[in-house]
């Protein structure tokens, strides 16, 4: 990600980066396992976007999305129409109904180096997590 | 032999190090340097607005990357524009962005400089080339620190500590009329002068050895000394190109292994040092070496006379060359050379 801000800032363009999370709605987290969802996402997410996108995994239950050339509306759109179609997909193929969230950040807008654009979108899905039911959080 | 390096340092030092961004030398063993030193180590950690001046050449540049280091924004980005390297018309986009269809082609929206440099440290260089226009929006940037993108209607906040270079009389810019007062008054807040090199001669010896150091293992080459009668040149020589001038030679020597024919054509330029172009001013203060004098003094007397017979001629060139009993041609080379116009022959 680091080369890709390098890229964007010699080039003038804006980058965007999406964290997804699902939690099981099933207080008792059923027998799928937290790695098998992110798994799942990651190669459906990989279906939906360009190949340009980059699509990375943060720990077991996380998902890293960058979206280059892309800017916060843009990545508010592309976090909505993820959401809408993964969690349909997970809620109706799994064992176990699954919510997600989605938080997100811009790179110039909102930070200017990847640890601080890290940290605001996981700020963002922080707040995500905080709502009820499906929710994308890009800072404003 | 009179040698000055103490020792030849790795290819890594230089060539992967950050060195070339920050260098270990910007300041020198002058007094006057060490003046600036001073002045940099109190502004850096505020978040003041520093207008840096001086000659082309003097480390303009350095200075500025030298006061992001030493500033809380260090870890931060450090972002250098030049405003005379991008066309008048180029640059409002480029400082601030554009939004999507505000012009032909602006098939996206794109973020500016100040965007990019958001929390960190925007260097302006050539402030006094800014169009007019602009320097609204500047002062708009330095008061608010808000500004809306170009066609947009959005105001985007940043925080951005702005250091800005000049190496022209911003002064007179501010009496023609080219430069706005309120933005003067507003960059600069903090003025640090930095001097040419000729200026503080008894820095050329350890920007030597240093440039010397630097480029033997840049090149791979085993120079690691200068000859006594290449540093007396280097010592006696007025340098109009400055630190860069210096480094450049340097260079020379080392890539070409031969400081004879490197160092031959120092003193023999007959450039007028960049910022400054009159000779009585600069040989009041003993500046300039003798053959350099008479060349200026030649070339001043030589644009009088065409000048002269131009205004006499009306502008008459076929006429004037006649007059001046040199063809045609050689006299449209000296109007080009001299920089002559005919809006400056009839004030």
């Amino acid at each position: 990600m680091e080369n890709e801000l390098k890229r964007s800032l010699r080039y003038q363009t804006f980058t965007s980066i999406l964290l997804f999370e699902a939690h099981s709605r099933d207080s008792a987290g059923g027998d799928e396992h937290h790695l098998d969802v992110a798994e799942r996402m990651a190669t459906l997410i990989r279906k939906e976007t360009r190949e340009t996108d980059m699509i990375g995994k943060q720990g077991e239950n996380i998902v890293i999305v960058v979206l280059l050339y892309s800017d916060k509306n843009v990545a508010y759109k592309v976090g909505h129409r993820l959401n809408a179609w993964l969690s349909n997909y997970l809620s109706s193929s799994g064992k176990v109904s699954h919510t997600l969230s989605v938080g997100g950040a811009c790179f110039p807008s909102h930070a200017t180096d990847s640890n601080s654009l890290y940290q605001r979108a996981f700020e963002m899905l922080e707040r995500a997590k905080g709502q009820s039911g499906n929710n994308v959080q890009i800072l404003e | 032999m009179e040698t000055v390096g103490r020792g030849l340092l790795t290819r890594e030092d230089f060539v992967d190090g950050p060195a070339h961004e920050r260098s270990p030398l910007i300041f020198g063993k002058s007094e006057k340097m060490n003046e600036v030193e001073r002045i940099v180590s109190q502004v850096a950690n505020t978040d003041i607005t520093v207008l840096l001046r001086g000659e082309s050449g003097t480390g303009k540049e350095l200075v500025a990357r030298e006061i992001c280091a030493r500033s809380s924004r260090n870890d931060k980005p450090f972002v250098k524009v030049n405003c005379a390297a991008i066309p008048a018309g180029l640059l409002e986009s480029e400082l601030f962005g554009y939004e999507k269809g505000s012009f032909t082609g602006a098939i996206n929206r794109k973020p500016g400089k100040f965007e990019f440099a958001n929390h960190g440290t925007i260097f302006l260089d050539e402030i006094s080339e800014l169009h007019t226009s602009l320097q609204a929006k500047l002062l708009h940037v330095l008061q608010d620190n808000e500004f809306s993108r170009l066609g947009g209607d959005e105001d985007v906040s940043v925080d951005v500590r702005i250091i800005t270079a000049t190496n022209r009389q911003i002064e007179k810019e501010l009496q023609n009329g080219n430069f706005r007062e309120d933005l003067y008054y507003r960059i600069n807040v903090v003025s640090i002068h930095l001097p040419p090199l000729r200026e503080r001669k008894e820095d050329i010896l350890e920007l030597s050895e240093y440039f010397l150091r630097k480029y033997s293992a840049m090149f791979d080459k085993r120079y690691s000394c200068l000859s006594k009668t290449a540093l007396n040149t280097l010592l006696s020589y007025d340098w109009p190109g400055n630190v860069r001038e210096l480094e450049n030679i340097i260079k020379k020597i080392v890539v070409l292994e031969n400081e004879e024919f490197a160092t031959r054509d120092i003193g023999s330029t007959s450039r007028i040092p960049v910022g400054e172009g009159n000779l009585s001013q600069n040989s009041a203060h003993g500046r300039i070496r003798l053959n350099r004098a008479g060349k200026l003094a030649a070339q001043e007397a030589e644009k009088q006379l065409i000048m002269g017979t131009l205004m006499e001629t009306r502008w008459n060139r076929k006429k004037a060359a006649e007059l001046l009993d040199i063809s045609y041609k050689a006299l449209l080379y000296k109007i080009k050379q001299s920089g002559l116009s005919r809006k400056r022959i009839s004030v």
